[in-house]
């Protein structure tokens, strides 16, 4: 990393940490291990900042670094994954007028959906990246990303839609 | 619909009510040690490796235990019901999860989308994994579940590859992953054992786990020492495994593993007076202009027309920028900035870009130093081993014994290093690094090979 690029990548670290945060909480369902994520995205985004720059784009390779990181944290037996016990500060926010439960039920939903399809919903209709862009971030075909988008949302609709009417 | 889940993933993702802990200096103080501390660590890691040798093996012998014991206090008695009874505490274990009774075909047939997505969604990320998606040649090794939970292990064809996957029902999919049944490298064990998913002892028919609840319970073991404690449903994700123990069919116990809790190495501070140790020079008889195996021209790697004053000047603004802190080793701290007593013992580049080693004043630290268009630099410090060597680096090596010239096999083509003072380099490290596995040859005075092994090393040569 250069001095004369210290600026630049603060100025991106400032702009990006917060929406990174935010993909990787729906990735993730915690909002520590998302700002874990977050953070160690950027890091990686530092040490790459020159290259990624001129190859690919860097909100794309931010995007994928943190991606990557919610998945790695997850693959780690060590770290186990609770999808059914999302953050707990999230739990004890006020809620008035059952929003916060409304949150939590598409973050629980979400994490009822493989990786894959979880990545490619969360970026497709969240982080709003076409087929093409999700693709490469994560590094896989078009084809893939459409197939598991599709899935991703039809069991996504399936749950929500499931959980609502277990509620009511 | 789309619209809705658009709207309903922006509400879940709303974070106003989530105050931000990361200060964004922070990340850029982490960038920066990110970069510094891993060339940091190399040295420090050499060192702890070989302590670890002295000291940690004894310690893994402890914990995985794999020759055979007297049967008695440690083994097993198995119950008229068929229940574990561990003879050193005498806990009854919990029985093992149930043997699914979905057949191997109706398995597969479960799990091949899953594993399909999951190998298609991992391409690029593990390049041992050449088995393919599961189908109906992969062996089945274990399954447990019910008619509805399934979780299930295969092995692939050419036995490289375990796939296993966990499902809620016939058609929902929990997660799936796919691990090597190879040692990869860095790791001290196949990946499947390191993953707690089989024994590496043969004969092994019953399993049990101690959990991080402080619970004894039996595993259901499947073929070649694969075991599991099933699935629970309902997303469980399960206990961590705390110690996992092996017995045979006559109840004596063959393998141990214990959770360690993971300690600050109680690493030994390297003295001071131990110094770098570098070979004497070798001048060879001809200087190789082509590679000797294969006739491809050697790129030759320039002598920086940097002055060794310029050059010090110009990294100890770094250091003076970056001086070592609290957190870096006591002889890192002691030799202080770079001052005109520090020997630039190699350096190459063009014009005012350079890579260049320099060694303090009393041998015990190197800086490596990249300076690339006047302002842009990267800059690492390294502590000496206790061996007093610090071996191939990323950045630059110290020249092995006996080798009088080192061809480095660089994905652009083969280079001839460098060599100056007992160190060498393969051109201009630093900048954008671009590690990839290298092939490194040296040869003696006479062009014989004494020298070949592979490296990770910077390859990318573009000092940007």
């Amino acid at each position: 990393m250069r001095v004369r690029d210290d600026a630049e990548f603060t100025e991106f670290a400032a702009m990006m940490i917060r929406p990174l945060r935010r993909t990787a909480y729906l990735m993730c369902g915690d909002w520590h291990r998302a700002e874990d994520a977050a953070q160690d995205a950027l890091v990686k985004v530092y040490r790459r900042w020159d290259r990624i720059e001129r190859r690919e784009g860097v909100k794309s390779y931010a995007h994928r670094a943190v991606v990557t990181s919610v998945l790695d944290q997850a693959r780690k037996p060590w770290r186990r994954e609770r999808p059914d016990d999302p953050d707990e500060a999230a739990r004890v926010v006020p809620d008035i007028g059952g929003s916060v439960d409304n949150r939590l039920m598409v973050i629980k939903a979400l994490a009822q959906l493989p990786p894959g399809q979880r990545a490619c919903v969360v970026l497709r209709y969240y982080n709003d990246l076409s087929v093409e862009e999700t693709a490469v971030v994560l590094n896989v075909s078009q084809g893939n990303v459409k197939s598991q988008t599709s899935r991703g949302l039809d069991r996504l609709r399936e749950l929500l839609g499931h959980t609502e009417r277990s509620a009511s | 619909m789309s619209n809705d889940i658009e709207r309903m993933l922006a509400a879940a993702a709303d974070d106003t009510d989530q105050p931000l802990h990361t200060d964004i200096d922070d990340i850029l103080t982490r960038g920066r040690r990110s970069v510094r501390n891993s060339r940091i660590t190399i040295a420090a890691t050499a060192a702890l490796t070989t302590l670890a040798i002295l000291g940690g093996v004894s310690v893994w012998t402890k914990s995985l235990s794999t020759g055979t014991e007297p049967a008695g206090p440690t083994g097993i008695t198995i119950t008229k019901d068929g229940l574990a009874i561990d003879r050193e505490t005498g806990e009854t274990a919990a029985p093992p999860p149930p043997v699914s009774p979905v057949s191997d075909a109706e398995a597969i047939s479960r799990c091949a989308p899953s594993d399909k997505q999951e190998l298609e969604f991992g391409n690029g990320r593990n390049t041992w994994d050449t088995a393919g998606p599961i189908d109906n040649r992969w062996q089945v090794l274990l399954k447990s579940g019910d008619q509805n939970l399934l979780y299930a292990v295969f092995m692939a064809p050419d036995r490289s590859v375990v796939a296993s996957c966990t499902m809620e029902s016939p058609d929902q999919h929990i997660r799936s992953d796919r691990l090597s049944t190879r040692t990869l490298d860095g790791a001290k064990e196949p990946q499947v054992v390191s993953a707690q998913r089989m024994i590496p002892v043969p004969g092994v028919t019953r399993v049990l786990i101690g959990t991080d609840t402080g619970a004894t319970r039996e595993a259901l073991v499947g073929r070649d020492g694969y075991f599991t404690l099933g699935y629970a449903g309902n997303h469980d994700q399960g206990p961590s495994f705390r110690r996992i123990r092996g017995y045979d069919a006559t109840g004596k116990r063959v393998y141990e593993w214990k959770y360690v809790p993971p300690t600050q190495p109680a690493s030994k501070p390297i003295p001071a007076g131990i110094k770098i140790i570098t070979v004497p020079p070798i001048t060879p008889k001809v200087v190789f202009l082509k590679d000797p195996q294969t006739g491809k021209p050697l790129m030759p790697v320039p002598v920086s027309p940097e002055s060794d004053d310029r050059i010090r000047t110009r990294c100890r603004t770094i250091d003076e920028a970056n001086p070592p802190g609290p957190a870096q080793e006591q002889r890192n701290r002691d030799a202080g900035l770079i001052t005109p007593s520090w020997k630039v013992v190699l350096k190459t580049g063009t014009g005012t870009d350079f890579t260049a080693l320099l060694v303090a004043p009393r041998k015990n630290v190197v800086a490596w130093c990249h300076m690339y268009d006047k302002t842009s630099y990267d800059y690492a410090r390294s502590t000496v081993p206790a061996t007093g060597n610090f071996g191939i680096q990323h950045h630059w090596g110290q020249v092995p014994a006996g080798v009088a010239q080192i061809i480095v096999d660089l994905p652009t083509g083969p280079v001839r290093a460098l060599i100056s003072n007992g160190y060498f380099i393969w051109g201009l490290t630093g900048g954008n690094d671009d590690f990839k596995t290298v092939r490194i040859r040296g040869f003696d005075a006479n062009g014989t090979k004494v020298y070949d092994a592979k490296h990770d090393v910077d390859s990318d040569l573009s000092g940007r």
